[in-house]
């Protein structure tokens, strides 16, 4: 866990966040983005550091036996957002559908994932989500699959309707 | 007491170019249209009405820009404090639909460019804090800064807006104003954007900043070239002095600026209609007066010598006179 640690002090927060759900009255916890964006914005080779260790971190979390998955999740959504800081929303969004697999109740995991959709040019997706985002993060906390895939985002975006 | 111009900025009717687009849209942002369409801002982004969208996209046909729609903006009865998020709501108080649903009112955000690759760049990042089923959402800090790129924003302007615009904790025109050394340029003044006069569309590091004034002083003299007019009313309301409260917040006069004194003929007050909690409840009082003064913490508000009224000033209020006097607080 000193890994953990390291992160947390270079980045200056730490990485557990104040969850939202669809019943939560206060607006999401933008932490990660907000801070991410203070210290990072054209600090490439900083940022990338950063990605190695917290993706480092993650192999170790995932392997453990008995995994944290509330805390991994919050390292991915990390992790997501040090992505789109750097402009890779492809790696973002699958930061983004890790946490949500690690973690359902988190809406924030949601909103994290529909503007890298929207910055990666999935504009349906964004509109999918963000019109009935109540609906889909309702769907998906009652939903049977283990992981989400983006075939299942379709699902849940065309069931939400 | 105020006998003269009902309004200081009202909308500019073009001799020359242009006159479709002021025709179903009005001028708020003509010198972004014309910039845009003179290929010398890369994007610039737009509201109208849905039922003039079609015709929207045929002028922008006729001067060479491609336009992308975006969610459309409609009026909300919503009060901002029951709305999940509305304490971040800044400038767009408006509740959102899809586009591709068809409503029947509303305005449709629209990115418009030359360029279709830029186009749809800008709109990835180009989403505003709207309301959508009593939720207000942010998006991603960095897309301000990314946005700005594809708006043609000058990346100084947008590093110090990455550490300002932070509705909560500064006010970013007074952040501005003490980080300006110098002579302050008409060049950068943005209080006028969406306000038919205008060069730039961006809040500016400083109001002698380099680069703006480049951006700003190329834009005039593309517009001068198809619509001198323009150009000469622009100048002259831009250098008019301006008492500012905040962000889309501050009055302009019709008069002079001496120090920390405004003498004045006339005076229009321009608010932000998303940000009503924050209108300033004595502006009658200026308009019966002809003169006020900035004294330490106070505000004075006088006609010739007689005192209307001692308004006990905010620290971020300040005057500012463009190219003429330093500008106090």
């Amino acid at each position: 866990m000193s890994l953990l640690i390291e992160i947390e002090n270079e980045i200056g927060f730490p990485i557990k966040r104040i969850e939202s759900t669809d019943k939560t009255l206060s607006p999401y916890d933008e932490t990660f983005s907000f801070k991410l964006f203070q210290k990072y914005y054209r600090k490439e080779n900083e940022l990338q550091a950063l990605i190695e260790k917290t993706t480092r971190l993650l192999f170790v979390l995932e392997k453990e036996p008995n995994k944290d998955t509330r805390l991994i999740a919050y390292c991915f959504s990390l992790l997501g957002n040090m992505h789109y800081i750097l402009k890779d929303f492809n790696k973002s969004i699958g930061c983004f559908m890790k946490s949500l697999s690690y973690n359902r109740e988190d809406l924030t995991n949601w909103i994290e994932l529909m503007f890298a959709l929207r910055a990666h040019g999935n504009f349906m997706e964004f509109e999918g989500i963000i019109f009935n985002l109540e609906k889909i993060y309702s769907l998906w906390l009652q939903d049977p699959a283990k992981e989400l895939k983006k075939e299942k985002i379709y699902e849940l975006i065309s069931n939400a309707r | 007491m105020n006998i003269l111009p009902k309004s200081l900025i009202g909308p500019y009717k073009p001799k020359n170019f242009g006159k479709e687009y002021c025709e179903i849209k009005g001028s708020s942002q003509y010198p972004m249209f014309i910039a845009a369409a003179l290929g010398i801002k890369p994007v610039f982004d737009d509201w109208i009405d849905v039922k003039k969208y079609h015709a929207y996209i045929e002028m922008c046909k006729k001067y060479g820009l491609f336009a992308e729609p975006d969610a459309v903006f409609s009026k909300t009865e919503a009060k901002k404090d029951k709305v999940i998020g509305g304490e971040n709501i800044a400038t767009t108080c408006h509740a959102a639909k899809r586009f591709s649903e068809n409503p029947e009112d509303g305005e449709v955000h629209v990115f418009v460019s030359k360029s279709r690759e830029s186009l749809l760049e800008a709109k990835k990042f180009g989403w505003y804090p709207v309301i959508i089923n009593r939720r207000s959402l942010n998006k991603p800090y960095v897309d301000n800064a990314f946005f700005g790129k594809s708006l043609g924003y000058p990346e100084c302007c947008i590093d110090f807006f990455r550490k300002y615009n932070n509705w909560h904790i500064y006010s970013n025109p007074y952040e501005t104003f003490k980080n300006t050394l110098g002579s302050k340029s008409h060049y950068c003044n943005n209080f006028l954007m969406d306000k038919n006069y205008f060069y730039i569309h961006h809040l500016p590091c400083s109001y002698s900043c380099k680069k703006t004034i480049e951006l700003a002083k190329k834009i005039e003299v593309a517009i001068k070239e198809v619509e001198p007019d323009f150009v000469e009313k622009a100048n002259e309301l831009l250098k008019k002095p301006l008492l500012i409260f905040r962000e889309q917040n501050f009055i302009l006069f019709d008069g002079i600026a001496s120090g920390n004194r405004i003498s004045y003929t006339y005076s229009q007050y321009i608010n932000n209609p998303s940000r009503q909690e924050e209108t300033i409840g004595f502006y009658d009082l200026i308009e019966q007066g002809n003169n006020l003064s900035l004294e330490g913490d106070k505000l004075i508000i006088r006609n010739n010598n007689s005192i209307i009224k001692i308004i006990e000033k905010k620290p971020f209020w300040f005057i500012l006179d463009f190219d003429q006097n330093e500008p106090v607080n």
